[in-house]
């Protein structure tokens, strides 16, 4: 049996870049759109035409040649990929397989064909050998990129100057305005990490972060976001800083290559290529991974949607993330992640440089069923110790540019109450208080612990969100998932 | 390590954040934490670097101070983030659970992200989102309980309505702490549903909340409560209490519960005849006559005769209209009522027919009589049939409910060979047009030819059987609405009258008559629909599939093949309206 065994309605459905997609797909098949639907002998290719608005019908192709990496082909001029022609033809095999004949592959196709099969290898190939830089060409971008990092220093201490309580929406806005020459000085991440701090502002038109009305009082809201809008500003202070350093050390070096040890590329918004990853040597080969957790929001600094999985990596009991973004303009065009119920069997997996729960991307996967055994691992993997996940947590958290909610897995003896708190423990007694409060990337899942099996609540792994309040001085947990030996319940999406 | 210092360098820090640090050169509060900060340096060597921190702040200037300060910031941060506490004393129980009969998680993000924003943020499209989700079964997930709750207080009042009475009740008893957590008893919206659901899912524990609110609950409330309420022990004495409340509306809500109890006590009775012979009649109007209490309902028939009789012998015109309004108020209490004293009251009412039609007040006695008739009407088999001995006596405005209880009464040829002449009479100007239009209204509503999307199951079934003969009428008067609700199978006379119709339609008349003709299989039909579809195609820029289904789907299933041609010629728009209908109609049954 070929590669395309695996198409069926719901196959269709994930590999359609959006819902919308996958409902115009599947009307183009009841539509009757579709003419000369085939499929090659070793099951291999479907392809066939579809009509469309204008006079020719479009040639479509969906190629498992590469079976863990489908190539979609259509001759229309959609930008969204795969289009809905080619989840239309994925559809029509899913629904009436019995209209599609054997064929022989057509010859534009098969020349396409082996041009992508060359192109793999040749990028195989390439990928072997060193990669040329145009070092004078980097050169003149790490300037430009230090520059830019002057001009964010400046905005940092006339922020600083200006005060917290002197902000609002109006200024945060001239400030945004300043900031979009960081990102033709090649600094989007620094540009995004201003505008995290701008937001804080963008909800209060009343004037002052403290919402100062004619009375001059401050409002709850105002003095809520003090503490966080403070250690923004200690942030960009300690990115200009390290930035700097980086950036000079790397005009510097002969070899001028990315930092790989820690994320200060990536805050400086340097966008890893997988090609440069695995350059770097930054991949695991034959990883199996299980979702433990998925998240969807609304990044207002970014100005992208982010859909995050969080992943148990098997082998090496790391977790790791997952990240789509799909910018406001061109939310269209990219493919919405979604959350994965098997495991995903990833030959390359390229890990990008971070720290706690560093991200991780592929370009192919193979999904198998979850078995119990792999929970099993989940439960093996996960930390028993809460005091040394404590120690780490805090370790991590002293660098201003670590991730501030780490995620871990903690194997815990029982999940209770004291008063109105809950509270998790681990065999030897030490606890977690736990909380939604500053976690807003997820749906609140605190009050999930009322209504769930009181069995999900003993010696079961937690998976969950450290934060550090700032306010309060405590480090609390918000649940994200609890994972049983035979299967994940997960508490948020 | 004693972070108390260091807590208060960090609110100083905060403080001068907050206020700019212009302000922070020279800060002598934070020029205070140096000495202690190089005290506690000795000991502990970061304290040290704390200490210099601050005293590069304060011994800045106006160019310095922003960078001393984030430094001294970054640096307290970064000793604090280390020092976070962690766990709680104290005894460990666990936890109340409401273990929900819905344990599953595995709905895709795909799905629920959609939901869960639908159900928190405003905007149109959600209600038919959350409605398909529904159908689905996509509620029965854990993580949808929580926006299902939030939901209830949606500004758009039928996703209230769904949560209310479609969602919850799904989850189960594990939503009411949930519920009685968000009950705002002085509220109204989302609340009047928190305590509905609440009683229906924990009768007993909601008791006291229900009393409360009847104490000192919003006037919304306490009308939902007064529903929660029996009308024994210590209920009825909230009961009888809250018929003396100042809010109408709550007034209501306590008599109607009281005539609805099961057993009479003197209290009841008392408490609902006082409302009978008081101003609180017309609240008791909508209920009181499925009142079952003998004592009530023998009250009501006694005030009815006494205010027929006190009616008509008042002399002084200006005490008329009160006195109308009183009687016909007091005749609806005794509607769908079969009794003996019933019957005679509302005959003796026709009896005086003459009477009524003199008195000019308003309200005036013929409006009276048009209830009246109404009142007949759906009475007894006698009321029925003395009204429609009546029919000759009685004023215009009592004749619709005549022809209405003749319709349903009367065997159909009976009907026709009597009414017939109404309807021909009609054809000429004057009052017998205004008859023969009240009978094709009478008609029209009898046979319930509805647009097919309003329809429901049960107007089919209400419908009357009627003489075939009439159509034939119809057509001689042109009456197209009554031909088009008539209208019925293998009538060769009607397939041309409709064919000539559709040659030149007028308003609206197109549409009406293309159902007509799929419904009764005209047999120029399907060519009738693909033409109206093609010359819609030409003209509209927006389509109404909504409307077309109802047309192809009552065509024969033999027309699916052509309708599938026509597409390819459609706009893409329109194809997109009409695919599901053809759907239907090529999997349809025939």
């Amino acid at each position: 049996m070929g590669a395309i065994a695996i198409i069926n309605e719901s196959w269709v459905e994930s590999a359609a870049p959006n819902a919308d997609a996958a409902k115009n797909g599947r009307a183009l098949v009841v539509k009757g759109k579709f003419a000369a639907l085939h499929v090659d002998e070793g099951e291999t290719i479907l392809f066939g035409q579809c009509a469309g608005s204008g006079k020719e019908p479009y040639a479509v192709s969906c190629d498992f040649a590469r079976a863990d990496q489908p190539t979609y082909r259509c001759s229309c001029p959609s930008r969204q990929f795969p289009c809905k022609h080619c989840v239309g033809l994925l559809f029509a095999y899913a629904l009436k397989k019995a209209a599609f004949k054997v064929a022989a592959v057509p010859a534009e196709l098969a020349a396409k064909r082996d041009k992508l099969a060359e192109r793999t290898e040749k990028k195989k190939e390439e990928a072997a050998k060193p990669k040329t830089v145009n070092k004078d060409a980097l050169a003149k971008k790490i300037k430009a990129q230090l520059e830019g990092l002057d001009l964010l220093e400046t905005l940092t201490l006339d922020l600083t100057r200006i005060g917290i309580g002197n902000m609002n929406a109006k200024s945060a806005r001239e400030i945004e305005e300043k900031a979009k020459q960081l990102g033709n000085a090649y600094l989007p991440g620094a540009q995004a990490a201003l505008h995290r701090y701008t937001k804080l502002f963008d909800a209060d038109e009343s004037g002052g972060a403290g919402g100062k009305s004619g009375t001059g009082e401050k409002s709850a809201v105002g003095e809520a976001i003090y503490s966080e809008a403070l250690d923004h500003l200690s942030r960009l202070h300690a990115l200009v800083k390290q930035g700097r350093t980086y950036l000079t050390k790397r005009l510097d070096d002969a070899e001028l290559k990315p930092e790989t040890e820690t994320s200060i590329a990536a805050w400086l918004g340097h966008a890893w290529q997988l090609s440069e990853l695995k350059t770097a040597g930054l991949v695991q080969n034959d990883v199996e991974l299980m979702q433990l957790a998925f998240n969807t929001h609304d990044d207002v600094a970014r100005q992208e949607y982010v859909d995050t999985g969080v992943w148990m990596n098997l082998q090496s009991g790391r977790v790791q993330i997952t990240q789509t973004f799909r910018p406001y303009k061109a939310v269209k065009f990219i493919k919405s992640d979604d959350s994965f119920f098997q495991v995903a069997q990833v030959k390359e997996l390229c890990v990008y440089p971070g720290d706690v729960n560093p991200r991780v991307r592929w370009d192919a996967m193979a999904p198998r069923a979850a078995e119990k055994g792999d929970y099993q691992r989940v439960r093996e993997l996960a930390r028993a110790d809460f005091a040394g996940v404590v120690k780490d947590v805090r370790n991590n958290l002293k660098s201003p540019l670590a991730d501030r909610q780490p995620i871990y897995a903690l194997r815990f003896a029982r999940i209770g109450q004291v008063g109105e708190q809950f509270v998790v423990e681990d065999a030897k007694g030490d606890r977690l208080t736990m909380t939604d409060r500053g976690m807003t990337d997820e749906p609140a899942s605190c009050h999930l612990l009322h209504l769930v099996s009181p069995k999900l609540l003993e010696n079961q792994v937690l998976i969950a969100r450290f934060r550090h309040d700032l306010d309060k001085r405590v480090l609390q947990i918000k649940p994200l998932a609890i994972v049983t030996d035979a299967s994940v319940v997960r508490l948020t999406l | 390590m004693s972070i108390a210092i260091l807590v208060q360098v960090q609110e100083e820090v905060r403080r001068l954040a907050i206020a700019g640090s212009a302000v922070a050169p020279g800060d002598f509060r934070l020029k205070k934490l140096v000495g202690p900060l190089e005290q506690a340096g000795a000991k502990a060597p970061v304290f040290a670097r704390v200490a210099q921190a601050a005293q590069a702040v304060v011994e800045s200037n106006d160019k310095t101070a922003s960078a001393a300060l984030l430094d001294l910031a970054t640096l307290v941060h970064a000793i604090l983030y280390t020092q976070g506490e962690t766990g709680v004393a104290g005894e460990m129980s666990a936890i109340e659970s409401a273990e929900l009969a819905v344990q599953s998680t595995q709905t895709s993000a795909r799905v629920l992200k959609p939901l869960m924003d639908a159900l928190s943020t405003t905007g149109s499209g959600r209600t038919e989102l959350v409605r398909e989700a529904i159908d689905r079964g996509a509620f029965a997930d854990l993580r949808l309980v929580n926006p299902a709750l939030h939901a209830l207080d949606d500004p758009y009042p039928e996703m209230g309505e769904l949560m209310a009475e479609r969602v919850l009740p799904m989850y189960g008893k594990a939503v009411v702490p949930a519920l009685r957590r968000g009950l705002n008893i002085k509220g109204r919206g989302g609340n009047l549903h928190r305590l509905r659901l609440l009683h229906a899912m924990d009768a007993e524990g909601t008791k006291e909340t229900v009393k409360r609110v009847l104490d000192e609950g919003s006037k919304e409330m306490r009308v939902v409560a007064i529903e929660c309420l029996s009308t024994s022990g210590s209920d009825l004495v909230f009961l009888l209490e809250q018929t003396k409340a100042k809010a109408q509306d709550v007034r209501t809500a306590a008599l109607k519960a009281l005539a609805g109890a099961n057993m009479a006590t003197p209290e009841i009775v008392g408490a609902l005849t006082k409302a009978v012979d008081g101003a609180d009649l017309t609240l008791c109007v909508a209920f009181l006559h499925a009142c079952a209490i003998p004592a009530v309902k023998d009250h009501v028939l006694k005030r009815a005769n006494e205010q027929l009789a006190t009616t008509l012998s008042l002399k002084v015109a200006k005490e008329h209209g009160e006195a109308i309004a009183r009687l016909t108020a007091l005749a609806h209490c005794l509607r769908e009522r079969t009794d003996a004293g019933a019957e005679a009251f509302l005959l003796a009412c026709l009896e005086a027919t003459p009477a009524f039609v003199k008195i000019k007040s308003t309200p005036s006695g013929i409006d009276f009589l048009e209830s009246l008739s109404r009142l007949l009407s759906h009475g007894t088999a006698k009321t029925r049939e003395r009204l429609l001995q009546a029919r000759a006596k009685l004023p215009d405005e009592m004749l619709r409910e005549v022809f209405d209880a003749a319709m349903r009464t009367l065997p159909s040829t009976t009907f026709y060979d009597e009414y017939r002449s109404v309807l021909r009479a009609g054809m000429k100007k004057g009052p017998d047009r205004v008859r023969a239009e009240m009978l094709c209204d009478v008609i029209l509503v009898g046979c319930d030819r509805r647009m097919p999307v309003y329809a429901t199951a049960t107007d089919k079934k209400s419908a009357v059987a009627m003489d075939p003969r009439w159509v034939d009428d119809a057509i001689e008067c042109d009456r197209i609405e009554l031909v088009l609700a008539l209208a019925q199978r293998g009538q060769s006379s009607t397939y041309a009258y409709l064919t000539a119709k559709l040659a030149a339609p007028k308003g609206h008349d197109e549409f009406s008559i293309l159902q007509c003709m799929t419904e009764i299989g005209h047999p120029g039909a399907t060519d009738a629909v693909m033409a109206m579809l093609q010359k819609r195609a030409k003209s509209a820029t927006t389509y109404w599939g909504y409307w077309y289904r109802p047309l192809i789907i009552a065509l024969p299933k033999s027309a699916a093949p052509r309708l599938e041609e026509l597409l390819k010629s459609l706009p893409e728009k329109l194809v997109d309206d009409l695919l599901e209908s053809i759907l239907e109609l090529k999997n349809k049954e025939e």
